[in-house]
């Protein structure tokens, strides 16, 4: 009888066992809880991001603020506080639903008045708002949960700017009223899973579930679909230094960073605790010509930069290993709808005679060529060295000016100062928001051609026929060597062993993940 | 005494002055543009020129300058470009991680810099003294940066018995704040301890050659008494100069020891600003530097009279 009830015993042990180790917790379930400790690579200049294109404030801002529109994992357009769009056949008139329920921090549902503000507020301070106001007629409220967008000329890209990618966020009305278009926001609600807590400047961001959050039904997408605050608090801390951030994830200090070295590549991969994320796609390096004065007015002289790099070695110095980089002719990522290899013969030449030749028909003469880079980016500071250096060899006076970024950024504004210089190119939601690609920008691509192809690209509506057209833009940027791509390039990202359920994509977001500890 | 305290604090000003027009136009000499920094990379130049207006900073340099200084004698430090906020709150924010770092440090120094150099001044040419000396020259001469690096990676990476940085207010938790500070406070202190014990040293060499230390043996004092009663006392009249400038030293230091173990103080806020040509916050900084060194070395007058009654300010 004893040893009837020891075996009975041992099944229910076993049994219990099979299913403990198939319960949800143990399958990896997600769990609630934990504060999350994430390192920011510096200290955000404001946390409107209106008010700058800056790349942590945004990274702060997708947390606690959302937009009418997202990218999802192909980096698609999706809705998120939009429930969907209707467009005129002219592409003139945007009617956008807005999701009904939707609740702010404060508890107030988010209805047509408050985007309507801030979309008003956005089209004056953002970089991007003011491009899509310049054709903006009218943003007015249809009724309590519709929005209506007016445009002077047809466009297709209307729902492309209103992503965060357009940083298009919206705050509540009374939050817009209150600084207007002179300052940045003061008070910061917005309609995100997590909400703001404080901000204490150089020591951290912290923000906590927003328990109130109206997810939408939709499975997780990128960076939309249904979003669920998982941690119960967020502490974004800023550390500038990147071996500090290393160090402080490898000794639990911290549990997640963004922006690693790629050099710590292997010693990371080897550390039994830690994840190690490939961040693809994130930029591409680009000499930008000084296309308004001097030299590179001439476009057989850009033709002939163009000719002369070859740019394996090139990249291979910028970010070293071959897992970080790519070598790829298109402008827009192999990760997107909008990838092409058109005119993939003028990319990566390498080829120092046609450059000559080109020197020659261009009719140069040994003038100097001032490349400004930075070594604060040292991918930045890396390729140029190579490309100055490809460029002496081919007979170009080539004087390569280091500086602090903040220098750079100075000095590209002003046409008398510099030839060529090095940045990085992330990637837009739509190709007609190309920076680079428009006459306003530093280097100034003032072309009437390419002006009147983005046009034609912002302003069609079928795909197949935008495609078209922007395989156009891609012949015209390399046969009239616009500028000169360098190559893609990825970053690290590394986090805890026990962060679960990140999903990888160029901006760092940490709703729908949590911790299994 | 006041007349004479009345006078330094008069010399004060034309000092200061001349270090916020040096810092000013240096500053502004430096290529680089805030405005630029702010707007961001996909910023136009019409942006840029735009958020330059909305700073101020399209105005002439002299007429900036003017309005800088003017605003400075009332009190008032401006606004900082990149923190959108008053650079006095700025600083007063960041102000309680360099004291303590600063406090610790000194600390530190202390520990290690007085008993070392007594040690070596009651036995000199011993191996006590040659090893204290050894140890003192090291401290000078590594890097405070250097050193803590290396803390970092044993203490932290290799043996994980400290923070590798990061910092944790008193307010929040003391044992742990000061926990958060054992490493920085090495990496700062222990260059300055050296120091400390070289000056000890050589002061107590001197003074226990003086007369009266013979006559406090040869009245039967124990020699302990004579030690740290008789010759520490007087040893520490010109040591006392020395911590008042260590205490400055270390305040500087603090801007790389910051930046090494992520300390969100003062120091690291005048690298930042500097990357991002924050100019307020550049001039504010180092006038508040320049103001706390001024007044530290006047305090160090003062204490003299503390410390030695027979020195008298006329």
């Amino acid at each position: 009888m004893e040893r009837q009830h020891r075996w009975t015993l041992v099944v229910i042990f076993v049994v219990s066992s099979i299913l403990l180790a198939a319960s949800p917790s143990a399958a990896g379930q997600p769990r609630f809880g934990g504060t999350m400790r994430f390192a920011l690579e510096g200290e955000p200049p404001t946390l409107d991001p209106h008010w700058t294109t800056a790349t942590v404030v945004m990274t702060v801002g997708s947390h606690w603020l959302e937009t009418l529109f997202t990218q999802g994992a192909k980096y698609e357009i999706i809705p998120d506080l939009a429930e969907g769009y209707t467009v005129s056949d002219d592409l003139r008139v945007y009617d956008i639903s807005l999701r009904k329920g939707v609740l702010f921090h404060t508890g107030k549902e988010m209805t047509s008045e408050d985007v309507v503000a801030s979309l008003n507020r956005w089209g004056q301070v953002a970089t991007s708002g003011k491009d899509l106001f310049r054709n903006v007629e009218k943003v007015e409220a249809v009724d309590k949960y519709k929005i209506r967008v007016s445009l002077k000329k047809g466009s297709a890209v209307v729902p492309a700017f209103l992503t965060w990618t357009g940083r298009a966020f919206i705050y509540p009305k009374e939050v817009v009223d209150e600084v207007g278009t002179k300052t940045p926001v003061k008070t910061y609600i917005g309609t995100g899973p997590f909400q703001f807590i404080e901000h204490k400047p150089d020591r951290h961001v912290k923000l906590k579930r927003f328990d109130r959050y109206t997810a939408r039904t939709d499975k997780p997408n990128g960076f939309g679909g249904q979003k669920v605050a998982y941690f119960d608090e967020i502490l974004m801390i800023p550390v500038p230094e990147q071996a500090q951030r290393v160090t402080m994830v490898q000794t639990g200090e911290l549990d997640f960073s963004d922006w690693i070295s790629p050099d710590a590549f292997d010693r990371l991969k080897a550390d039994p605790q830690l994840t190690t994320l490939v961040v693809k796609p994130k930029e591409w390096i680009i000499g930008v010509f000084n296309k308004k004065k001097g030299l590179f007015t001439n476009k057989t002289l850009r033709q002939a930069v163009q000719a002369a790099l070859a740019m394996k070695p090139i990249m291979t110095n910028a970010v070293g290993r071959p897992e970080f980089y790519r070598l790829d002719p298109s402008i827009m990522f192999q990760e997107s709808v909008w990838w092409t290899d058109t005119s993939r013969e003028l990319y990566d030449q390498g080829n120092p005679e046609k450059a000559k030749r080109l020197m020659r028909e261009a009719g140069y003469k040994g003038e100097t060529i001032r490349w400004m880079c930075t070594k604060e980016y040292e991918w930045m500071y890396q390729s140029a060295v190579i490309a100055a250096q490809q460029l002496k060899e081919t007979g170009f006076n080539v004087d390569l000016q280091v500086m602090d970024w903040a220098s750079v950024v100075q000095r590209r504004t002003n046409p008398d100062q510099y030839e060529i210089f090095t940045t990085g190119m992330g990637m837009p939601a739509d190709p007609a928001q190309f920076v680079s690609l428009s006459c306003g920008w530093p280097g100034w691509a003032c072309f009437p051609e390419l002006d009147d192809l983005m046009l034609r690209v912002a302003s069609t509506a079928k795909f197949e026929e935008r495609y078209r057209i922007w395989k156009q833009i891609q012949t015209y940027f390399y046969e009239n060597a616009v500028n000169v791509k360098m190559g893609d390039f990825f970053t690290l990202r590394i986090h805890r062993n026990y962060v679960k359920g990140y999903t990888n994509m160029n901006l760092a977001f940490l709703w729908n993940t949590w911790f299994e500890k | 005494m006041y007349a004479y305290l009345a006078r330094r604090v008069v010399h004060l000003l034309p000092v200061m002055l001349v270090v916020v027009t040096i810092v000013f136009f240096l500053i502004h000499l430096i290529p680089g543009d805030p405005a630029a920094i702010m707007a961001g990379t996909d910023a136009t130049s019409e942006d840029v020129a735009k958020m330059r207006h909305l700073m101020g900073l399209d105005r002439p340099l002299y007429e900036q300058y003017g309005i800088w200084l003017l605003r400075t004698l009332q009190g008032d430090l401006g606004n900082s470009i990149f923190l959108g906020r008053p650079v006095a709150v700025a600083i007063l924010e960041r102000l309680e991680p360099t004291i303590l770092l600063t406090a610790f440090s000194l600390i530190v120094a202390l520990l290690i810099g007085i008993p070392a150099g007594v040690l070596s001044g009651v036995h000199p040419n011993t191996w006590l003294d040659k090893l204290m000396m050894v140890i003192a020259i090291l401290g000078v001469s590594i890097p405070a940066f250097w050193l803590g690096l290396n803390l970092i990676y044993i203490f932290s990476y290799k043996l994980r018995l400290f923070p590798p940085g990061n910092y944790v207010s008193l307010s929040a938790s003391i044992t742990t704040g000061i926990y958060y500070m054992i490493l920085p406070s090495i990496s700062l202190g222990f260059g300055q301890s050296a120091l400390m014990a070289r000056i000890v040293r050589s002061c107590m060499l001197e003074i226990l050659a003086q007369d009266y230390i013979r006559t406090a043996r040869a009245k039967g004092l124990q020699e302990r008494s004579v030690i740290y009663i008789h010759a520490l006392r007087n040893a520490m009249v010109p040591t006392s100069t020395v911590i008042g400038i260590t205490i400055a030293v270390l305040m500087g230091g603090a801007v790389i020891t910051e930046t090494v173990f992520n300390i969100p103080g003062v120091g690291r806020l005048v690298i930042s600003s500097v990357l991002r040509r924050d100019y307020p916050v550049i001039q504010g900084v180092i006038l508040f530097i320049a103001l706390v060194y001024v007044v530290i070395n006047l305090l160090v007058d003062v204490l003299y009279c503390l410390i030695d009654p027979r020195i008298r300010y006329e």
